[in-house]
């Protein structure tokens, strides 16, 4: 079927979740939205081979899950700004320095030619 | 008084149900605890009891059990990626054992004390870069005293040689096997883990724990095929596979070592502990020398899209990997309740999935239908003592799953 329409009530659907999910259908199906009292008219015509009425289920669907995902952010939103701040800002520290390494010269010259004996061995593999 | 709906995610299973609190606890509900979590009956004395940990009845919160637990799964506790992928060849491209270094230099400068190096040698021309590795890293681990554990990733069982160096350096033998049909085609000489693609012709998972446990593994994880990344089909037949295979792994577990890597991490409760989840359980180290959020962010930048690189391991500085802007994406990501789809999902507290591969609505994403197919076994088993053990056994931490 290449064409579908529907008429959905407007308190379940706002215009913005609608026409942003209709954007996720381009280059399958355009569609034309139009108020009729309390309720959306949508008029879809599929492009290609699709079939319009699995596409406007898709918009649909797709539009009822902007909405309640907009509304998570606007509930859950500023705890997590909190949370990923401050990860972000302190949660990234770099393991500390070896002290033994720090502190005696003799212990990284050691290891410094240890891991180039083990580095000559792997050139000798390659 | 009228009973109202428990403020909780509800999760149905049978006439049976599974729910979970703020934190990372969850219970498995009688028929009579689901009625009254739906607003149908009032609870009783025993269930208040019992329930006070998760925190989901007004007036019967154990705060202090719910505060430790918030504490301990919550995602400030977070202690740098766990698992560190090198992949000494992949891609036409092979690693020098000179970029190997700097690798394993910045695996070590992440603050985790105990690292996991998993060497991946696709095209197999990487191994010198991949002994290197191993052996620096071993060295390293001893002078930084960090707990270390290697793990070289295999198509077939290795070569002797191969084997004797795998045993002198404690590593373990990961076997990538793809189940495209029964496990009798499967070559599982010498390997400790397995992981294992399921491909659309995969049949019998009950034969391939067997095969797997009678061989001597010690760890599992079915992996999804490309495929089950494009169709929800695809991956609702991956989830029951693995979820079958995963049920016959709790079955057989009197008497064998295996256990399902991914339902420990996830029973684990630290969701960012869960195999593959981005930077934040995970990092790659490509042959060129970038370091990439994740293995599958190195696979998408060989199509072009190198969102998923956080910088060059021989320039970038951990504590500077926070900058790029896919590391707030994916810490902004990771805060579960803010997932429509996932907000109402009891399992959300030890949860986590990997989004790098994710093409698809979450709950048609592969990783989403294993990890319910996966936790469903858990809280529906017919013989919960049996399953119990097994999870002790596995080193699960049973007291936050009150079945």
């Amino acid at each position: 079927m290449r064409r579908a329409s529907a008429s959905v009530p407007r308190g379940l659907y706002r215009r913005e979740h609608l026409a942003a999910a209709a954007a996720r259908l381009d280059g399958r199906a355009s569609a034309r939205l139009g108020a009729d009292g309390r309720r959306w008219r949508l008029e879809l015509e599929a492009e290609g081979r699709g079939d319009a009425e699995a596409l406007l289920g898709e918009l649909l669907n797709e539009a009822l899950l902007l909405g309640l995902r907009a509304a998570r952010l606007r509930e859950a939103g500023p705890l997590a700004a909190a949370v990923a701040g401050r990860l972000l800002e302190s949660g990234f520290p770099a393991a500390p320095a070896d002290p033994l390494e720090q502190m005696e010269p003799q212990v990284r010259e050691d290891r410094a030619r240890e891991t180039e004996e083990l580095l000559a061995k792997a050139r000798r593999r390659a | 008084m009228t009973a109202r709906p428990w403020p909780a995610p509800l999760r149905a299973l049978g006439r049976e149900a599974v729910v979970s609190g703020p934190g990372a606890r969850l219970a498995r509900l009688s028929p009579d605890e689901a009625r009254a979590a739906r607003g149908g009956a009032p609870v009783g004395a025993a269930s208040r009891e019992r329930l006070a940990p998760l925190g989901v009845l007004p007036g019967a919160v154990d705060v202090e059990a719910l505060a430790r637990d918030l504490v301990a799964t919550g995602l400030l506790n977070w202690a740098g990626p766990a698992t560190h992928a090198l992949i000494v060849s992949g891609g036409g491209a092979t690693m020098t054992p000179e970029t190997a270094r700097a690798a394993v230099d910045f695996a070590f400068a992440t603050p985790r004390p105990t690292l996991r190096l998993e060497i991946v040698d696709e095209d197999g021309r990487g191994r010198a870069a991949a002994e290197f590795a191993c052996e620096y890293a071993r060295r390293k681990a001893e002078w930084r005293r960090r707990g270390l554990a290697l793990s070289w990733r295999l198509r077939r069982a290795p070569a002797p040689d191969l084997a004797e160096f795998l045993a002198g350096q404690r590593a373990a033998a990961t076997l990538e096997l793809s189940a495209g049909g029964a496990a009798a085609d499967a070559e599982l000489f010498g390997a400790a883990r397995a992981r294992v693609v399921v491909e659309a012709g995969a049949r019998d998972p009950e034969g391939w724990v067997d095969a797997l446990a009678a061989r001597g593994l010690s760890g599992v994880q079915w992996e999804p095929p490309p495929a089950a990344f494009d169709s929800p089909a695809a991956a609702r037949r991956f989830a029951a596979f693995a979820g079958r295979a995963f049920a016959r792994t709790i079955e057989i577990h009197e008497t064998s070592d295996l256990r399902d890597e991914r339902a420990v991490a996830l029973l684990a409760a630290r969701p960012w502990e869960v195999p593959g989840v981005e930077l934040l359980e995970t990092l790659a180290y490509a042959p060129d020398g970038s370091v990439f959020a994740s293995e599958d962010g190195w696979r998408r930048a060989a199509a072009g899209d190198l969102s998923w690189r956080l910088g060059d391991s021989r320039e970038l500085r951990f504590q500077d990997a926070a900058s790029a802007p896919i590391a707030r994406a994916i810490v902004a990501a990771a805060w579960r309740p803010a997932h429509p789809l996932c907000a109402d999902c009891p399992y959300r507290g030890v949860c986590a999935i990997p989004v790098s591969g994710r093409r698809v609505a979450v709950l048609d994403d592969p990783w989403c239908a294993l990890h319910l197919s996966l936790l469903d076994i858990v809280f529906s088993a017919p013989d919960r003592e049996k399953c119990m053990k097994a999870l002790e056994k596995w080193g699960v931490d049973i007291s936050r799953i009150a079945c």
